[in-house]
């Protein structure tokens, strides 16, 4: 054989493997997304007993005084790599009726996003369970309407209705995959005065 | 005989890379694009991701297919084999390129979990980028082919003739 020709051979080998290397990485993390989305595996679990959402206002102002909102959940990364830049973003949002002053019975019925957090929780390395608490407070309000606005006698109940906004973003096998997990919408609650 | 013999060859390789580059994308995305997972319901591809997709997929998988029939056609150690084979090379690295601006590797999909609508959105841009890396290896490979080839035509040459 020419040496040419053994350079060569030399050259796709080398070529072959690093071929073989990304494929067999992209692989193993499609079957480890498998294994921690599994919802038979409990991989993913978000603690809704320690769970706690406090909203205080002043009696006399109206004004939004304190505001806590935490939800700790636990993620095992039961795949083959680290998961890296984990982030989690909530957006909170709350559909009321708008006291009008003006023409008295003539309300508004008003949706406004008022909550908005991402934070990001770093790497959980493979084969660990990560524990985190996702924390807000009156930092990460936007704008609440004042108290004073809002119909606490409305019909049919309940006087205020909360919505959430989901969004989980990590990357995995080796920052070759992004993945990005987003729920719209979703009823969290309801609050009622009376 | 050794022209049937290459064209036989040539014909096998296009229906390889026919198969590898069309058929088997196209039905992935077909499968992904309904997928019924339990308990999570199902996970729709969105239309226009779709269409792009299969669209770029048969255009750059026809040109790779026929350039293959050219390249595996002619013999062993020929120019017009060294000349063909980096053209497939190049339209290989559009093709893996077309996924990228089709979409393929920002892959959207729709979800409805209880009755709770969202949506999962993968990206693989930092895959395709490195497979195109081991391409623009394999480039280098073969205009290493051409040179050696335009080269060492004549030593090439005596090579077939004692065979």
């Amino acid at each position: 054989m020419r040496p040419s020709r053994v350079f060569r051979l030399l050259f796709r080998i080398f070529i072959l493997l690093l071929t073989l290397s990304v494929t067999v990485v992209s692989l193993l993390g499609g079957y480890s997304a498998y294994l921690i989305l599994d919802p038979s595996s409990k991989n993913i679990g978000v603690d809704y007993t320690d769970a706690s959402f406090d909203v205080d206002f002043n009696n006399l102002t109206g004004e939004l005084t304190a505001f806590n909102f935490s939800l700790p959940f636990n993620i095992t990364n039961a795949g083959y790599f680290d998961l890296k830049d984990l982030q989690v973003g909530i957006e909170i949002g709350m559909r009321y009726e708008h006291v009008n002053y003006t023409i008295p019975g003539q309300n508004d019925t008003i949706f406004i996003k008022f909550f908005e957090k991402h934070q990001e929780f770093g790497t959980i390395t493979k084969g660990n369970k990560g524990l985190f608490n996702f924390i807000g407070d009156l930092s990460n309000i936007i704008s609440f309407p004042n108290a004073t606005k809002i119909n606490w006698y409305r019909t049919p109940p309940p006087d205020i209705e909360f919505f959430a906004n989901f969004t989980i973003g990590l990357t995995y096998s080796l920052g070759l995959h992004s993945l990005s997990f987003n729920m719209h919408n979703i009823s969290i609650g309801d609050y009622s005065y009376l | 005989m050794g022209a049937t013999k290459n064209m036989i060859r040539g014909t096998i390789y296009t229906s390889v890379y026919v198969v590898t580059t069309i058929i088997l994308p196209f039905l992935f995305f077909n499968w992904v694009r309904n997928l019924e997972i339990p308990s999570l319901g199902e996970i729709t591809l969105t239309q226009e991701s779709y269409e792009n997709i299969i669209f770029w997929i048969v255009a750059f998988g026809l040109i790779i297919s026929g350039c293959a029939f050219f390249s595996y056609s002619s013999p062993k150690q020929s120019i017009r084999r060294a000349v063909f084979a980096l053209i497939q090379v190049i339209v290989n690295c559009l093709y893996l390129w077309s996924y990228k601006f089709s979409g393929a590797t920002e892959i959207l999909f729709t979800f409805n979990i209880s009755g709770y609508p969202g949506f999962l959105s993968l990206n693989l841009q930092t895959m395709v980028l490195v497979y195109m890396g081991v391409y623009f290896l394999t480039i280098v490979l073969k205009i290493y082919d051409l040179v050696d080839f335009s080269i060492n035509r004549k030593k090439i040459r005596e090579n077939r003739m004692k065979a």
